[in-house]
Parts: structure tokens; C-alpha cells; sequence
């Protein structure tokens, strides 16, 4: 291999592991603007840094849970999964049709955010998971139509290629689609019905603590992050990495506003709107088959 | 889908006291809803018995953290009724001006919790914002910013003067204006309505038989306010009206509750306008040789009953009956056929107070149970029937 190979390996692993202190630092942010909103002082910006240090320091359990081996392992699972999804939009990975790897990691994602509350044997791990799983039927197809629809409108073989800005003003109404699957996906009201704290307790979370939780926490976060860049690169993409930053900037405001000014809908409402949201995104796709063929 | 048992307590998010409510589910329904209470008997009644007046005034006043003039203010009256002894009138308007604050400042905490249940925090975080206006007027006015210690037998403890006047009335222009500004959110928010429109129904035959009191009464239609039925206080002189809606849901609650915060400021403009001109007695022992007496107090939560009998200035037995008590058996019922994301709503909507609710306790064969009065008459009171 030559130099040139050796530093780019580097500097992809260094991009790679830099991505968790920024998903952090944009929750902290998140948690504290919010807090700004509804009248708090809120936590430090560097909160997500403490409590995860906590979290990695605690022992290990000895609940009855730590003799199960899927109650040990799906957290890491979960993480790791999380972190791969940003193989894809940085591009870091690239080959042909990569666009459905990375559909498919997303869902596996979910599922294994699914697979916690199974595993974890309490009645709210069971009722947040039975909750996720009534929504993914929905928002995984949501995700996978329009995302469908922005590659086929710009006839791209890879995300890698996807070079045209705008794409928002194209295809408006798979940019909604694709801005709700996100507020569902990150748990953002109105749609954070999988994890609705008055109702279902600590939902999927529950039975979790130390670097299992912690695991959870981090994964939590990198999905806002990836949400973030996603929606960014795909409706927006811009050329210079400062208005990047100033994109994602905006839609991370738009999240937060969602966040502070809505209430949370009750599942089977979520479900109803999600159905809404399918057929809209079915609606378009239709229209983008008549205007590209 | 499988078949649930859920617990939802003794200790949950969506219970600001410990309780439990065991759900037997089908799928997500609720098939049926068991309540358990007695994870906060205090044993009040039996404190009480056996104290002097004094005394058994400082308990009183603790029974609720929440209501706790109502408290006191009830259990004055028995003792004033049994002296026969009518109290200057502006000492009455004081009583009443508190008994008002106290009922905007609950309904802004419920009012809160409420939005809390279902997600919306910042409406949670902005309202108790706003009760802080009223906790400073009761720190100013009373002394004390939870437990509002004012009442004595015969009298108050302190006077207002023409600078307190002034100040409430600067917090209650706050306070209104705010609240205009949230009535206006309410009536428009979508996701509020759908969580709440339709949920928890009590309809007016329902009430009727379950006994309801305050708001929750009123917002099915079922006029049960002590104010205007047996006026005590200062509120015979006063003009105001009693909030009804005819829906009976959540939302009829909410909003009933909201509207009665609008109506005590309208009630307290009016004390401070009319503030009789005079001294406040200075506070004094009393004494009761033998005496009996009821009396109703409308607490924000609805009406409040005292029943007291002392002998030799000492409480022979005292007999209170909260609001919660009479809106608690009706909870199980509104729960079945409902989902599970209502819960929390539902057993907000109807605002418990356990901890003032929870009366009696057997041990029998050293088997302790907690049961309301009404299981207990059923139970080990069959001779009555």
C-alpha cells in the first residue's frame, strides 16, 4: 500500500471516532436550548459527557437480567449497528446501490432497539417495543420510498454520487416524509410514543443500567446526529463544509421546536398519521414515476 | 397479543403519590382496573382525637400540602360554630381572599401535571412559572409560601394593608395574562385536543351517583359547589359564577379548571375592592366544654366535611371527608375499555390527593388491609343494611 492509502485509513478512523464526541456535544446542546425554551437554567453543554462516563463506570449488575446473554449483548449490538450508519452518509463506504445497505442497516438498527425491550423481560420493555414495532411498519417503508424516490429523481447508482443541492424544492413532499420518519426515529414529539415516560415508564429502557445503558444513551444520540446529516446531505447538499454546518444548524432547530412545542399523540393516533404519511410518500413517488419516465 | 397484567405503581411517573393501579389487559385495552390504596395512611383521624384545639388546628393544616387552608378552615368553622361565634367581616374577606389563592395556585399545579402527562413540558414548565407569582403573594400575605398557617379560632394572624393590596393585585394582572394567552393554545393545539377530547367520559347521571364534588362534578354538568349552595365565608357577599361544561371529558376538565382560575381572580379583585374597614381580633384561647358540629368548605378540589365533637376543650372524634374520597371509586370504572396511553390522563383528569384521601386500615388476624369506607361498611358493617 502506498502513503496516500495509509493516511487516508487515519484519517477515516479518526473521523469515525470523532463522531461520538459530536453526537454528544449536539445533544448537550439540544438539552440545553431546550431547556432554554421551557423556562429552565438545563444541564452543562458537556452533561452527555458526564453521564456517560458515569454510566461506563458503574459494575456490573447482579440481577437475575446479567445471566441472560441477549440482555448483556444486544446494547453493544444496538450501538454498533447505530455507529455503522455513518459509514454511508460520510462515505466513508461507497459502492453501487449502497442506498439499500443503508436502508437495511437503519431497520436493522430499530430492530435491534426492538429487541431490547423483548430481552429485557419487564411488561414496559414489552409495551414500548410492541409500540415500535406497530410504527416501524410504517416508517421504514416511509423511509424507504422517499429515500427511493430522491436516488431514482437524480438517477444515482450510490449516495456517494448524489451531487445535486436543492433537492428539497424538487421533491417536496418526500421531504416531509422524510423529516417525519426522522422525528419519529429520533423520538421527538409528537411522535415519541415509543418511549412516552408518563405512560409506559422508562418504555424499552427500563431494566437497563451502567454500560449497558450507557451503550443505549450513545446510540440514542448518534441517531439524532445521523438523522441530522442525513436529512441535510439529501434534501439540502451543500458544497462547502460551512453551510453544512449552517444546514444542519437549521435542522436541528426545526427538531428542537417540534420538541418543545408539541405534545405526544397517543399510539394508535401516531399509527393513523403514519398511515397518512405512507400514502403521501406513495402519492409522490407516483408523480416522480411520471415525471422521470 | 399476549394477555397483561400491568402495575402502574406504587411508584410511576405518572403518580405524583404512591398508589397502585393493577390493569388486567388484552392487548392494549384495559379490561379491567383494580385500585390499592394504603401505601399513605397517616392514621389523621386518630392523631387528632384527644388533642386540644390548638393543638389539632396544626394538623389540621397539615393533612394537605396542597389544600391546606381549606383544612384548617373547615375544621374553624366546626370549632366557631360550636361557639357560636360570628367572625368580623374582614376577617371572613381575608379567609376567603386566601381560600381563592390557594385554588388558582392548585389548579395551576394540576394544570401543569395535566400537560405533563401527555408530553407537552413546556407548557408544564411555563405554568409553574407562573405559580410562582402566587406563592410569593402567599409568602407576603401569610408568612408561609406551602403551608399558609393564617387561621386561628375566632380570627386571623395577620392583617393586609393598602402595599399587599397593591402587590396581588400587580401578580394577578400576570397571572390573567398569561392565562388568556394559554386559553388561546388550548382552544387551538390539535394534539391537545385529540389526547383529550372524548376521554375519561362521566356523564351527569354517573356523577350524580357517584357522589362527585368540584370541578370534576362541574364538568359534567352536576352543580356541587359549597360556595354557592351553603355560602360561607365572605362569599354571600360576592359575585361570581360557578363554571359547568357539559361534556364531562378531560378536556371539558382542563378546561372548566382553567376558567375557574380566571373566575378567582375575578373574585379576588372583588374582596380587595370591598375590603371592610376595621381590626382584626387578636388571637385567643377558647374553650369548649361539650359541642358538635359539621361544616362544608369548597377546597379547590371540591367540597371538603368536617365533623368534629370535643369534650372538655379536647377532640373527641373528628370525621373529614376529602374530595378525593368522593371521586376515587369512580376511577376503575373510567379506566375500563380504555388504552393504555390514556391512563395517565384519565387518573389525572379527576386530580387525587391520596395522601389526604386515605382513611381506614383493619387488622384483623394480623392481616392488615386497606380498604375506603365504603368496602369497610360492606364488609364488617353487614348489620346495617
Amino acid at each position: 500500500m502506498s502513503m496516500h492509502s495509509y493516511i487516508n485509513i487515519v484519517t477515516t478512523i479518526i473521523k469515525l471516532i470523532g463522531i461520538i464526541p459530536i453526537a454528544l456535544l449536539v445533544d448537550g446542546i439540544f438539552r440545553k436550548l431546550l431547556a432554554r425554551m421551557q423556562n429552565r437554567v438545563g444541564p452543562p453543554i458537556i452533561q452527555p459527557f458526564y453521564d456517560i462516563i458515569k454510566l461506563f463506570g458503574k459494575k456490573k449488575s447482579d440481577s437475575k437480567g446479567y445471566k441472560n446473554i441477549l440482555f448483556r449483548t444486544i446494547p453493544f449490538l444496538y450501538f454498533v449497528s447505530t455507529f455503522s450508519l455513518f459509514l454511508f452518509v460520510f462515505g466513508i463506504v461507497r459502492f453501487e446501490f449502497d442506498f439499500i445497505m443503508l436502508i437495511y442497516m437503519i431497520i436493522l438498527s430499530s430492530a435491534m432497539y426492538i429487541l431490547l425491550g423483548l430481552v429485557s423481560n419487564s411488561p414496559f420493555g414489552a409495551f414500548g417495543s410492541m409500540r415500535d414495532m406497530l410504527l416501524m411498519i410504517c416508517y421504514e417503508i416511509i423511509m424507504t420510498i422517499s429515500l427511493f424516490s430522491f436516488v431514482v429523481y437524480s438517477d444515482v447508482l450510490s449516495l456517494g454520487q448524489l451531487n445535486e443541492s436543492w433537492l428539497i424544492f424538487k421533491l417536496p413532499i418526500a421531504g416531509v416524509c422524510l423529516f417525519i420518519v426522522a422525528l419519529v426515529e429520533t423520538r421527538i414529539t409528537p411522535f415519541d410514543t415509543a418511549e412516552a415516560e408518563a405512560e409506559i415508564m422508562g418504555s424499552i429502557e427500563t431494566e437497563y443500567s451502567g454500560k449497558s445503558l450507557g451503550f443505549i444513551d450513545v446510540s440514542r444520540q448518534l441517531r439524532l446526529l445521523f438523522f441530522i446529516v442525513l436529512l441535510v446531505k439529501i434534501l439540502f447538499n451543500p458544497i462547502g463544509i460551512i453551510e453544512f454546518i449552517l444546514f444542519s444548524a437549521l435542522v436541528f432547530f426545526v427538531l428542537l421546536f417540534s420538541e418543545a412545542t408539541t405534545a405526544r399523540y397517543r399510539a394508535d393516533q401516531t399509527f393513523i398519521l403514519l398511515v397518512m404519511v405512507l400514502i403521501l410518500s406513495v402519492i409522490e413517488f407516483i408523480r416522480l414515476y411520471l415525471l422521470v419516465w | 397479543m399476549h394477555d397483561f397484567s400491568l402495575p402502574i405503581g406504587p411508584i410511576n411517573p405518572s403518580i405524583k403519590e404512591p398508589t397502585c393501579i393493577k390493569l388486567d389487559l388484552e392487548g392494549n385495552t384495559i379490561m379491567k382496573a383494580y385500585l390499592q390504596l394504603g401505601y399513605v395512611h397517616k392514621g389523621v383521624e386518630h392523631l387528632l382525637e384527644g388533642k386540644r384545639i390548638e393543638q389539632a388546628l396544626y394538623i389540621a393544616q397539615r393533612i394537605c400540602g396542597i389544600c391546606s387552608f381549606c383544612h384548617s378552615n373547615g375544621f374553624n368553622q366546626t370549632i366557631e360554630k360550636m361557639l357560636d361565634y360570628e367572625p368580623p367581616k374582614r376577617v371572613k374577606y381575608i379567609r376567603t381572599l386566601v381560600t381563592e389563592l390557594e385554588r388558582i395556585q392548585s389548579h395551576i399545579l394540576w394544570m401543569g401535571f395535566m400537560f405533563h402527562e401527555f408530553g407537552f413540558d413546556t407548557m408544564f414548565q411555563y405554568l409553574l412559572r407562573d405559580r410562582e407569582h402566587i406563592l410569593e403573594v402567599f409568602e407576603r400575605v401569610t408568612g408561609g409560601r406551602v403551608h399558609h398557617a393564617i387561621n386561628k379560632p375566632k380570627t386571623v394572624r395577620y392583617d393586609i394593608d393598602e402595599k399587599d393590596i397593591k402587590f396581588i393585585l400587580e401578580k394577578l394582572k400576570i397571572i390573567e395574562k398569561q392565562f388568556n394567552k394559554y386559553l388561546d393554545i388550548i382552544k387551538t393545539d390539535k394534539v391537545t385536543k385529540k389526547r383529550l377530547i372524548n376521554v375519561g367520559i362521566i356523564k351527569k347521571q354517573q356523577a350524580k351517583r357517584y357522589c362527585l364534588v368540584g370541578p370534576n362534578a362541574r364538568a359534567s354538568n352536576l352543580n356541587n359547589d359549597i360556595r354557592k349552595k351553603h355560602p360561607y365565608d365572605a362569599y354571600p357577599y360576592l359575585d361570581f359564577d360557578c363554571i359547568m361544561d357539559r361534556q364531562g371529558d378531560a378536556y371539558a376538565r382542563l378546561i372548566v379548571r382553567f376558567m375557574e382560575v380566571l373566575e378567582s381572580i375575578k373574585i379576588i379583585r372583588q374582596l380587595l375592592k370591598g375590603l371592610p374597614e376595621g381590626e382584626i381580633p387578636k388571637p385567643s384561647l377558647v374553650f369548649i366544654k361539650e359541642g358538635m358540629a359539621t361544616s362544608q368548605v369548597e377546597a379547590p378540589r371540591g367540597e371538603n366535611f368536617y365533623f368534629t365533637i370535643v369534650k372538655d376543650n379536647k377532640l373527641e372524634r373528628v370525621k373529614i371527608r376529602t374530595p378525593t374520597f368522593a371521586v376515587i371509586n369512580i376511577l376503575p370504572i373510567l379506566l375500563e375499555n380504555m388504552v393504555i396511553g390514556d391512563v395517565p390522563v384519565i387518573l389525572h383528569s379527576i386530580d387525587p390527593c391520596f395522601s389526604c384521601m386515605e382513611r381506614v386500615i383493619v387488622v384483623k388476624d394480623k392481616k392488615r388491609e386497606v380498604m375506603d369506607e365504603h368496602a369497610f361498611l360492606h364488609k364488617y358493617c353487614d348489620h346495617h343494611h
